[in-house]
């Protein structure tokens, strides 16, 4: 029989959610104060259990009914002493009591539920342990067993209750009381509750028993208030007889007072013998007894081996968070809405007042009061939807005491802060993840207790459950004292895994190693345990943190323990955040992932704005941060701002290859002149290092971060900070994933909110290769493989691009063109009081004469001792790259080769070639000073590019020197090692694949065989650093690559000192 | 495809709004449309679907506008004076429905519907509950559940 009265069901329905609640954490206190028993607590738990029933039989809830007077027996014999509640007795109530939520989360069908299984359990331990009360061993006639409804709920109100027990309270003082009560007359109609009205009962003594004659009501069909509802209670309590009455509220004649055990004993068997249809109670009771009773023995110690691997993972797996439909709300807190709910409509009838006098000192009052009205209101609202973290952290001994035990582990749980308030939709978001992290921790975190005491700890391992407030966030922190993360594991498992390459993983922190637990297909669990890994692990629970707007953060200590430290937000429906703008729309970045702006100025922008791979990043203090240009990453046209009325116009090219046509259909008229006007905007941009900045606009850069992740994201324009409500897309749009949703703007356009961490994976920036560590690293490689050469850029003509090693260039200066003085073919200009001679490239090479500028600039270059300037023509650029020299196609005197630089082609200039060529005389000297060299000196040279080899080989065969060459550290060393007798000096590249030039040279310098060979470094890059480097593993001399001549001044230097040294 | 119903039980005609897709003249039953506007200042949706023009923020709610033309299968519809927004409250949202241009409201007698053919005026037959065929109209019956299917 389910009551049909909805609203009665549903109060009921909570209130025993809410003793539920309790029931397992107190449980579990039980379990722990194990002998000592804290009798308050065990009573606690019986009246949670006790009010549970009361409410089941009112409501026909035969199952809940009959499971939680079970448990109460239980729980009755912990009170009195009889039991001493151990982890198996623990076990099983915590079972009934999942049973238990369960069958009240489903009230309508809890009486299909089985519950047999529990109740046996329950039956064991309260039969197995004690003495039956002998009103059961006198009924014994096995009959009906498979009826599921009947059971206690139907038989007359006869208790079930030991007959110990009562006489036990009589001999505390105790007075037992029958009392006949009618739960609609004297509940309802009284406008208590179920809970109250038994509450208040407890408050002065003991329910024992309570039944519901069910059997008088069975046949009522219509509800009827004139009907009665009888409720009999069996209840000990040390009030006197003559107050009883108003304990109960009840008339005289609805109490019985009992006083000794005769007389009760004859009040059951009065009981059982009054009913001629008794039939069914005692064959119930028999029912149940006969198939425990002779098993009760070993029962105990058999279930919980069995019963936890089958039932344990279904409470904390499959269950689905109940996801609760009503919320308590304090009443002040619901009065100060209304208070504030009835200054709003005051406010609102005062700004009708104020329009219609068409005040305007009035009408700004008003909306100064409005606003803070609204601020008011929204904070009121917003707490009533905050909810302590407390309410997941509760779970969580459970959850800890189980695996603890299935783990053979010991592990006590600490919760701090569970007060903590966070909004009601976030605490049910990270319950999961919690949930997965906490196992974690005693899974994989704690050692066993063996472990635990050979490395000296305590063999009780610990975790540790806080949440704390820190700047406008909540902070909950999983810490563990376990063995901790092992860095190099984990980096050598991702690295297995593919995850990573071994050279980024060389180079990254442990913290940044043990991060790596939350890359995508990334789980420690050597072995998947169905505990903790399931394979998918910490990248899901970052994900879903991630989505939260969360961070998390994971520290670790080898042999220490872990602590994870997640970051949330207080609430998700209203967020502070900024307007950007990009393409002419308006987007809203939320507030806690941004970082920091960053405008760089438009003369800035080539300078900090560098591209490595195909990736952009931008220099800021020293770190690199990868760029998203937003209009890229949402796939929109590119819109450029117009030079000439600084309104944004769309750039419809698909390409930059793309022409743009003034026929195109596309433009209308009024847009061709300024068309023109872009073209040279794109012209000038080709020269850039990238042509979408362009030179009149500065760059704004969002500096934003997900998590680990920290990028740039690039947009037009920037605009406030404002508080948005969030508000969801429809479900046409609901696969977009750069979007957490969409707010209304003050001028009620709407604005995309962007989904920060999903743009940087949409854009393929991914947690760890995207850090701008990653990108140093990736740097690095690309270092290594290949030689970055710090080029010079300039042009002569126009449209051709030259290049010179920056090593080579004394300075730059800028001339005008009236100042150059010629004398025949040669020109000079005065500086510094001296005549500086000013070489063209055209006056050797075949290439277009210089532009006709009136500046132009002169690069300074030392040769053979004497300054000299080259002119060219801007715009004169600095560039770290790679290149690949064609030493074949282009070379002429005075060229060395050619390389595509930034997409053109760019010759490299022979400044030596062409200076030789204009002035052969300088050089006749310089040979006159090499030619006291040693002769048949023969030189070991290391060097991977081919390019750079041939050239120095070129320059030491023309002094005549013998060149012994060898494409990279290894190979020169195994020729060391097979020449050594020819061999008298060694010029080395630093940056070579397999062993660099450093590495070679400790080698040399370290084996007595070759220490006595002079080593000179080539570089293309001369820092500090690597000069440094180089001086602790024993470089003698450092030396430019291109730079010939001091580089045949050096090595004539080294093997003179050498000859000094040994003469 | 089985035609459906769109009557009601205890009600044998249906008013219909017609509305102009391309050169198809169609039908909605009134009874499921929240409003018809004109069309009103968009926020465009980047990377959504293209038959998804924007979202506009209708009394503090954000509705989809959607190109229906385009998303049955039609040119992607030439924004005129004429245009109109029809919103309506699909599967709990509200999704608003550019159209080329609003007809009149007509009555449709269940006995004059038929099942719709393969093709009207090149949208697909299976958009359609039924052909609504009058003296003088010709009415494609929208079916909005086939209509705003989102593809997978």
């Amino acid at each position: 029989m389910i009551i049909e009265d909805e609203e009665t069901l549903q109060m009921y329905v909570e209130e025993s959610r809410e003793h539920l609640a309790d029931i397992e954490n107190d449980i579990l206190a039980i379990e722990e104060c194990g002998e000592n028993i804290d009798e308050e607590l065990v009573n606690k738990v019986f009246r949670a259990a006790h009010s549970i029933k009361g409410g089941a039989g009112f409501m026909g809830l035969n199952n809940i009914k009959e499971l939680s007077h079970k448990m109460e027996n239980v729980l009755g014999m912990i009170r009195d002493g009889k039991l001493t509640p151990n982890a198996e007795i623990t076990n099983v109530l915590l079972e009934a009591s999942d049973v238990l939520r369960e069958m009240i989360n489903d009230v309508q069908n809890s009486n299909e539920i089985d519950i047999s299984e529990h109740v046996t359990a329950l039956n064991a331990i309260s039969e197995g342990t004690t003495l039956l009360g002998e009103e059961k061993q006198q009924t014994e006639q096995p009959e009906v067993k498979d009826e599921k409804l009947p059971k206690t709920a139907d038989t007359k109100p006869s208790f079930d209750v030991e007959i110990d027990r009562v006489s036990k309270a009589i001999q505390k003082g105790n007075f037992i009381y029958i009392v006949d009560c009618d739960l609609l007359s004297d509940v309802q109609a009284k406008n208590k509750t179920l809970g109250e009205f038994i509450s208040s009962i407890n408050d002065c003594g003991e329910i024992l028993d309570c039944v519901i004659d069910t059997e008088s009501l069975g046949t009522l069909e219509i509800y009827s208030d004139s009907q009665p509802f009888p409720l009999r209670i069996l209840f000990a309590s040390i009030i006197e007889p003559d107050l009883i009455t108003t304990v109960f509220d009840l008339d005289e004649g609805k109490i019985t007072t009992i006083k000794d055990e005769s007389e009760l004993s004859s009040f059951f068997e009065k009981q059982k013998e009054e009913p001629p249809e008794e039939a069914t109670q005692p064959e119930k009771k028999a029912a149940k007894k006969p198939v425990e009773v002779k098993p009760s023995q070993e029962v105990p110690s058999k279930k919980p081996d069995t019963k936890p691997a089958k039932s344990k993972p279904r409470p904390q797996d499959t269950k689905p968070i109940v996801h609760e439909t009503s919320l308590r709300v304090h009443v002040q807190l619901l009065d100060s809405l209304m208070n504030l709910a009835g200054e709003l409509v005051l406010s609102r009838n005062q700004l009708l007042q104020a329009v219609g006098s068409g005040d305007q000192h009035q009408l700004e009052v008003i909306s100064q009061r409005i606003d803070m009205i609204t601020s008011d209101l929204q904070e009121a609202i917003m707490l009533t939807r905050m909810q302590p973290v407390g309410n997941i952290f509760n779970k969580f001994p459970r959850v800890v005491r189980d695996l603890a035990r299935k783990l053979g582990k010991d592990v006590e749980l600490q919760l701090e802060g569970k007060d903590v308030e966070l909004d009601k939709t976030i605490i049910e978001a990270i319950s999961d993840p919690l949930t997965h992290l906490v196992r974690n921790a005693v899974d994989h975190g704690i050692e066993s207790p063996e472990d635990r005491i050979k490395a000296g700890k305590d063999p009780k391992g610990t975790v540790i459950l806080r949440a704390y407030h820190e700047a406008g966030q909540v902070n909950i922190e999983i810490a563990d004292d376990g063995k901790g993360l092992d860095p190099e594991v984990l980096a050598n498992k991702a690295v297995d895994k593919g995850l990573i390459a071994e050279e980024q993983a060389k180079v990254m922190s442990d913290k940044e190693k043990v991060n790596l637990i939350f890359y995508p297909g990334f789980s420690t669990a050597e072995q998947v345990t169905d505990v903790s890994g399931r394979g998918v692990g910490m990248d899901v629970v970052k994900t879903n943190l991630d989505k939260l707007g969360g961070e998390v953060e994971l520290d670790s200590m080898p042999g220490k323990g872990t602590t994870i430290k997640i970051k949330l937000p207080l609430t998700l429906t209203i967020i502070p955040s900024l307007l950007v703008s990009a393409a002419g729309d308006k987007y809203a970045i939320p507030q806690i992932n941004i970082e920091e702006l960053l405008r760089i100025p438009a003369s800035q922008v080539k300078d900090r704005i560098e591209k490595v791979g195909n990736a952009e990043v931008v220099r800021l203090r020293g770190q690199l941060l990868p760029l998203v240009r937003l209009v890229d990453a949402l796939d929109i046209d590119r819109v450029y701002v117009d030079k000439k009325d600084g309104q944004p116009k769309p750039d419809r090219r698909k390409s930059i290859a793309d022409r743009r046509s003034k026929t195109s259909p596309y433009f209308f008229d009024e847009e061709q002149e300024k068309d023109e006007s872009t073209q040279e905007v794109f012209i000038e941009r080709r020269s850039g290092i990238d042509r979408r900045y362009h030179a009149s606009s500065a760059v704004n850069i969002v500096v934003v971060s997900a998590g680990p992740l920290k990028y740039g994201l690039v947009v037009d324009e920037l605009h406030d900070s404002e508080e948005i409500v969030v508000k969801p897309l429809g479900r046409h749009i609901k696969k977009c994933k750069g979007y957490i949703g969409a707010t209304i703007l003050g001028d009620g356009r709407v604005a995309l909110i962007l989904d920060i961490p999903n743009i940087a994976k949409m854009t393929n920036l991914t947690s760890v290769d995207a850090s701008d560590r990653a990108l140093e690293v990736s740097r690095a490689a690309a270092k290594a493989s290949e030689d970055v050469q710090s080029l010079v850029i300039f042009r002569n003509a126009e449209d051709e691009q030259f290049a010179i090693p920056l090593g080579l260039v004394q300075r730059i200066e800028r001339v005008k063109r009236n100042d150059i003085e010629a004398f025949g073919n040669r020109k000079t200009i005065q500086y510094r009081g001296r005549n500086l001679p000013l070489v063209g490239i055209e006056e050797v090479v075949e290439v277009k004469p210089i532009a006709d500028h009136d500046e132009l600039e002169v690069i300074v270059f030392k040769i053979a001792g004497r300054e000299v300037g080259l002119l060219a023509t801007g715009p004169i650029d600095v560039i770290d790259v790679a290149i690949q020299v064609d030493a074949d196609t282009l070379k002429q005197q005075g060229i060395l080769g050619s390389s595509i630089i930034n997409g053109h082609t760019t010759l490299m200039l022979d400044i030596y070639g062409l200076v030789q060529a204009l002035y052969p005389s300088w050089f006749t000297e310089l040979k006159t000073v090499e030619a006291e060299g040693d002769k048949g000196i023969t030189i070991l040279l290391a060097e991977d590019s081919n390019f750079f080899r041939a050239q120095v080989r070129k320059f030491l065969e023309d002094e005549g020197y013998g060149v012994i060459e060898a494409e990279d550290g290894l190979v020169a060393w195994n020729s060391l090692q097979e020449r050594i007798d020819e061999i008298d000096l060694v010029l080395t590249d630093i940056e070579m694949p397999n062993m660099d030039g450093f590495a070679l040279t400790e080698k040399i310098k370290n084996d007595s065989r070759y220490n006595h060979l002079p080593v000179i470094a080539l570089t293309t890059l001369a820092d500090d650093e690597s000069i440094e480097k180089g001086k602790e593993v024993g470089v003698d001399d450092y030396q430019i690559k291109l730079d010939k001549e001091r580089l045949l001044e050096g090595i004539y230097k080294v093997l003179k000192g050498m000859s000094l040294a040994k003469g | 495809m089985e035609r459906k119903d769109f009557n009601s039980k205890d009600n044998k005609t249906t008013e219909l709004t017609t509305f102009y897709l391309g050169d198809a003249l169609c039908g909605i039953d009134i009874r499921k449309i929240q409003e018809i506007n004109k069309l009103i200042d968009m926020t465009r949706v980047p990377q959504a679907p293209d038959y998804v023009l924007g979202v506009l923020n209708l009394r503090g709610e954000i509705v989809t506008i959607i190109d229906l033309g385009r998303k049955l299968g039609l040119s992607p519809a030439q924004i005129t004076s004429e245009s109109r927004n029809i919103i309506i409250n699909h599967r709990g949202e509200n999704v608003g429905l550019l159209v080329d241009r609003i007809g009149d409201v007509v009555e449709a007698n269940e006995k004059k519907v038929e099942p719709a053919p393969a093709n009207l005026e090149d949208i697909q037959g299976r958009f359609f509950e039924g052909v609504l065929k009058d003296e003088k109209v010709l009415v494609g019956i929208l079916n909005l559940d086939e209509a705003l299917k989102s593809e997978e």
